[in-house]
């Protein structure tokens, strides 16, 4: 009943008002009527009650307090009259909110990234119990299952019981009209889907008997390729759809949203594994991702320690093979995010860093204002204001500030994110969903608030500390206040943040400015790559032949240089890896073994990217299957392998089940296979005709090639693909992209956290500059007279612009110094953040806080320049 | 733990005083306390009505508009059934108080 009195009050307010006055003086009356009674004069009948009694306007606040809502209404009032005085004063408003919204606005446009890249839910139940499994081999590396591992592993029970596995894949569907599409989908096992715990919209999950060699073929949709392709035919399942020129029959279909990790994959097979025979079932062919759910209240730990137990027992039964010494788990957000992760936090910490240099500024605005409002806070304390009365009043003000701040914020956040959308690197995961959505916005309310009492609550309680006498007797502008002990701080506090700002914006701009003359050990200019997709009919022995022709027919194009089919080209493909063994070394796997990479290229493959041969001879058109078997090396496996001696004529073997001893013809440039940050990786190289029979349908299915020519890229392609058509009709082109776009893709990450990085160092540098170059006007303007005295008594403009910008000099080094011992501090944070350069740049390290330095004092340059204009005449009257 | 807080006593001390009063303005409250403590209590009058009006929220007592003997409109207060429950409770615990702190004094 209580609550309904206190809401119907809401609707009574004046009434209430008046009730409680109404009693309040008929209390007054009555003690005065006694005091007549008792003898007093009318006069000091009245004094002594309202002595006994107490202020009345500040019992009647207190009554009225006692009840929510009129607490509630209070505030409301304080919020019309701080939003009047805001309104007084345009100039101050529209700085702080400005100033806060481009705070609060980065903020939150950082956040919504992070939140879309970082904490995005995955479209499975649970996500956060899904984990990717993978074998730890000694060396630490962790690899993919081979078929043999995979299946042994799963007989372990347990955890692994469950284990699904997954390889991507793309597929040629044929319509019936048009050229057959490439699909990009997954190979799974029949368990996968299971484990994601997404039930199919249409149809049902795979079952074990289909996921057998021999048992048919089958297929699940995804909803888009059910829509686009299949007209969402509701009675599909059960029919058989045309892949690669087979009938596989239809077992369901997944619902919206669902395509599989990387949110492309549009369709699903089964792999139908055979430890013997079949696709990939070498031993040390290394290409399944396992992935398990785990129970509820098993945690990551917990596995981890059961799958080693059940990796030791597997290397213990079988010593001779490659299986893995232990496991390597990751959830599947770690999976996807480790990569980007600290570069997002290291920018949401930058833009932390601009919050607090904007409600520094705004705090130091508001001391300013507080100070020219002294006398009202005295007046209002000497009316009966309580201290918690000033600061709410004021906290109110700055609220209301921090409200309209956060508003244009979300403004400035919607901006910010197009803007960054716009330039979006492929690489981070996910960035094309971040929008403001109610979390964001949420978060951008919160920080507001957060911010509102931050930046509100010293001046605030400065402001309440006044004291009545002196205020009120004190002239209002009589008194030159000393330069705030405030101020100084936050002038100090601002400049060490923008200096540690700018100290990790120029580590991050050298550090990049070093990967500018990293060598990638080809040349990319001129450069069309793409891939096709040879006809599913081949066998192993037609792969090499069919390339072959189309190469010969790119050729033959005028205009086209060289021409080349690989495996994989720099900075893109599967890019395989195989321990080697080479003569006279022993063939048991030991400890930190070395394991290269596998390149399957086409002849002219050095000479279309230009990777220098520096020693021995180039592959050519006489080593074919049916010739020696050859391999050639990279400078690093040369040096790893045979330190010392020519690499040329030694004789190495991949341990690939199928493949032969392959004498070493020729030595070539390391090449930065993934991009300047990356280490150069041993490599060898095969000609792709050479590569065992067994392996050939995996590696050869859909090979790149590339093409080095000086023709006008349109014209070039549509030889090209007139080209490919002479060979066959039947086979889809794809993944067409110039070798330089590549690397600038490889770049593009590194580039967009610069970007970032440098943008909002600047807003923190341009932010501390209006800050400080505010507060030293205001300070000069409070020295007038004093400034002025100076002038009169003889100073002269030098000596006055000295006294000001030493004032700001001295500042500005203490900000400075504070800044650099705070950078030398996180530096293990930006260290992570750095590619490969430390974090103690010792040029860096004194460049910046001089800059520093220099820029504010020269913001300060603007007020002291003032101060020597100013008339000691006018100075002396201005009271 | 009974509560020792000031607030506290003058809750305790003004539905005593309407419990054995019947009805009363809160002027006369203070009278009341004042007389019958052989004016050794003395309310400070202003912070009595925050008192009342909470109380008067929580149901303990409520309230009318009445005239006094001079004729004047006064706001009259008079315990509920809510409000003599809690003036047994608050009874209660300032004995236990008072017993604590006389034990207190006397071993300390």
């Amino acid at each position: 009943m209580a609550l309904l009195r206190r809401i119907s009050n809401l609707f009574r307010r004046s009434s209430i008002d008046r009730e409680i006055e109404a009693e309040l003086r008929a209390h007054l009356e009555m003690r005065i009527e006694d005091n007549i009674a008792s003898g007093m004069s009318p006069d000091s009948a009245r004094r002594d009650a309202l002595l006994r009694f107490g202020n009345p306007t500040v019992t009647k606040e207190r009554v009225a307090a006692s009840d929510a809502v009129l607490t509630l209404q209070r505030i409301g009032m304080d919020v019309r009259y701080a939003l009047r005085r805001l309104v007084k004063s345009p100039g101050f408003s529209a700085t702080a909110t400005l100033t806060l919204a481009l705070g609060i606005g980065a903020n939150t446009a950082m956040f919504s990234v992070i939140r879309s890249v970082l904490i995005r839910s995955w479209p499975f139940p649970h996500s956060d119990r899904l984990v990717l499994v993978s074998q730890r081999q000694a060396n630490g590396n962790s690899n993919l299952f081979s078929t043999k591992d995979f299946l042994d592993w799963k007989q372990q029970g347990g955890l692994l019981a469950g284990m699904g596995a997954h390889f991507s894949w793309q597929f040629n569907i044929s319509s019936p009209e048009g050229p057959p599409q490439r699909i990009p989908g997954g190979v799974i096992s029949h368990d996968f889907l299971r484990v994601l715990g997404t039930q199919p919209m249409l149809g049902r999950l795979f079952s074990l008997s289909e996921d057998r060699s021999g048992a048919g073929q089958f297929v699940m949709l995804s909803y888009v390729l059910w829509k686009n392709h299949f007209s969402a035919d509701p009675n599909i399942v059960g029919k058989a759809i045309q892949i690669e020129g087979m009938p596989y029959t239809v077992i369901g279909v997944m619902p919206v949203g669902f395509n599989g990790f990387d949110g492309k994959e549009l369709l699903w097979t089964l792999l139908q594994l055979r430890p013997d025979s079949g696709t990939g079932s070498s031993p040390n062919f290394h290409w399944l991702t396992g992935v398990i759910r785990l129970p509820d209240g098993t945690s990551l730990k917990q596995a981890r320690s059961e799958l080693d137990a059940a990796a030791i027992r597997l290397h213990r039964e079988n010593p001779s093979s490659d299986v893995g010494f232990g496991v390597s788990l990751q959830t599947l957000n770690d999976a996807f995010t480790s990569s980007v992760r600290p570069a997002l936090l290291m920018l949401m910490g930058c833009v932390g860093f601009v919050l607090l240099i904007a409600c520094v500024n705004v705090a130091n605005l508001l001391l300013a204002r507080g100070a020219a409002r002294q006398r009202e806070m005295a007046v209002r304390t000497a009316l009966g204001a309580s201290r918690s009365r000033i600061v709410r009043q004021l906290l109110t003000e700055s609220m209301l500030l921090a409200g309209a701040g956060g508003a244009a914020g979300i403004a400035v956040a919607l901006l910010l994110l197009r803007g960054m959308l716009s330039l979006h690197p492929p690489q981070v995961p996910h960035i094309e969903q971040t929008s403001v959505d109610s979390a964001v916005l949420a978060y951008a309310v919160l920080v507001s608030m957060i911010v509102g009492i931050l930046f509100g609550l010293a001046p605030a309680i400065e402001a309440s500390r006044t004291d009545v006498n002196e205020s009120l007797r004190e002239q209002l502008t009589s008194t030159p206040r000393r330069f705030g002990r405030q101020h100084s701080i936050l002038i100090i506090a601002e400049t060490a943040l923008a200096c540690m700002l700018l100290i990790a914006t120029g580590l991050a701009l050298k550090s990049l400015w070093s990967l500018r003359d990293v060598n990638f050990g080809f040349v990319p200019a001129n450069i069309l790559t793409f891939r096709i997709a040879a006809p599913s009919q081949l066998d192993a022995k037609g792969l090499p032949d069919f390339y072959r022709q189309m190469v010969e027919h790119i050729r033959s194009i005028p205009g086209v240089e060289s021409v080349s089919a690989a495996r994989d080209l720099p900075l893109s493909g599967i890019d395989p890896s195989t321990p080697i063994l080479t003569e006279g070394k022993s063939p048991a796997p030991v400890q930190g073994e070395i394991v290269t990479r596998y390149r399957a290229v086409g002849d002219d493959y050095f000479r279309v990217l230009q990777i220098p041969l520096r020693r021995g001879r180039a592959f050519d058109r006489h080593d074919t299957a049916s010739s020696p078997t050859v391999a050639i090396v990279s400078e690093s496996l040369a040096r790893e392998y045979w330190p010392g001696e020519s690499a040329v004529g030694k004789r190495l073997k991949p341990n690939i089940a199928g493949s032969s001893w392959c004498v070493v013809v020729g030595v070539v440039a390391d090449v930065r296979h993934w991009g300047a940050d990356v280490v150069v990786e041993p490599t060898a190289y095969y000609p792709y005709s050479q590569v065992p029979e067994s392996m050939r349908s995996l590696l050869e299915a859909n090979m790149a090639i590339a093409v080095r020519s000086r023709m006008p890229q349109n014209d070039l392609l549509h030889s090209i693909s007139s080209a490919v058509a002479d060979v066959n009709t039947q086979v889809p082109l794809y993944e067409v992209k110039t070798m330089e776009s590549m690397v600038s893709d490889s770049d593009s990450l590194r580039n967009f956290d610069l970007l970032l990085l440098g943008w909002f160092s600047f807003l923190a540098l341009a932010l501390a500059v209006v800050g400080v170059y505010g507060v030293m006007a205001y300070s000069v303007s409070q020295r007038t007279r004093e400034i002025g005295i100076r002038i009169a008594l003889g100073a002269r403009p030098r000596d006055v612009l000295r006294l000001i910008l030493r004032q700001g000099a001295r500042l500005a080094i203490a900000g400075s110094v504070i800044g650099v011992v705070g950078a030398f501090l996180l530096r293990k944070i930006m260290a992570s953040f750095l590619y490969g350069l430390s974090a103690n740049d010792p040029f860096i390290l004194c460049v910046v806080p001089c800059v520093m330095v220099l820029v504010i004092v020269l913001a300060c340059w603007l007020p002291a320049r003032r101060a020597t204009k100013i008339d000691p005449t006018m100075a002396l009257r201005y009271e | 733990m009974p509560r020792t807080d000031l607030q506290g006593t003058l809750d305790l001390l003004v539905l005593k005083t309407l419990s054995q009063t019947g009805e009363l303005h809160g002027y006369g409250i203070v009278l009341h306390i004042q007389q019958a403590s052989d004016e050794l209590l003395r309310v400070e009058e202003g912070s009595l009505y925050p008192a009342l009006h909470r109380m008067e929220q929580s149901g303990w007592i409520s309230s009318e508009w009445a005239l006094t003997e001079t004729k004047r409109k006064a706001k009259y207060y008079k315990l509920t059934a809510a409000g003599r429950k809690q003036l047994e409770r608050a009874q209660e615990s300032f004995e236990q108080l008072v017993k604590g702190v006389r034990a207190m004094l006397r071993y300390a």
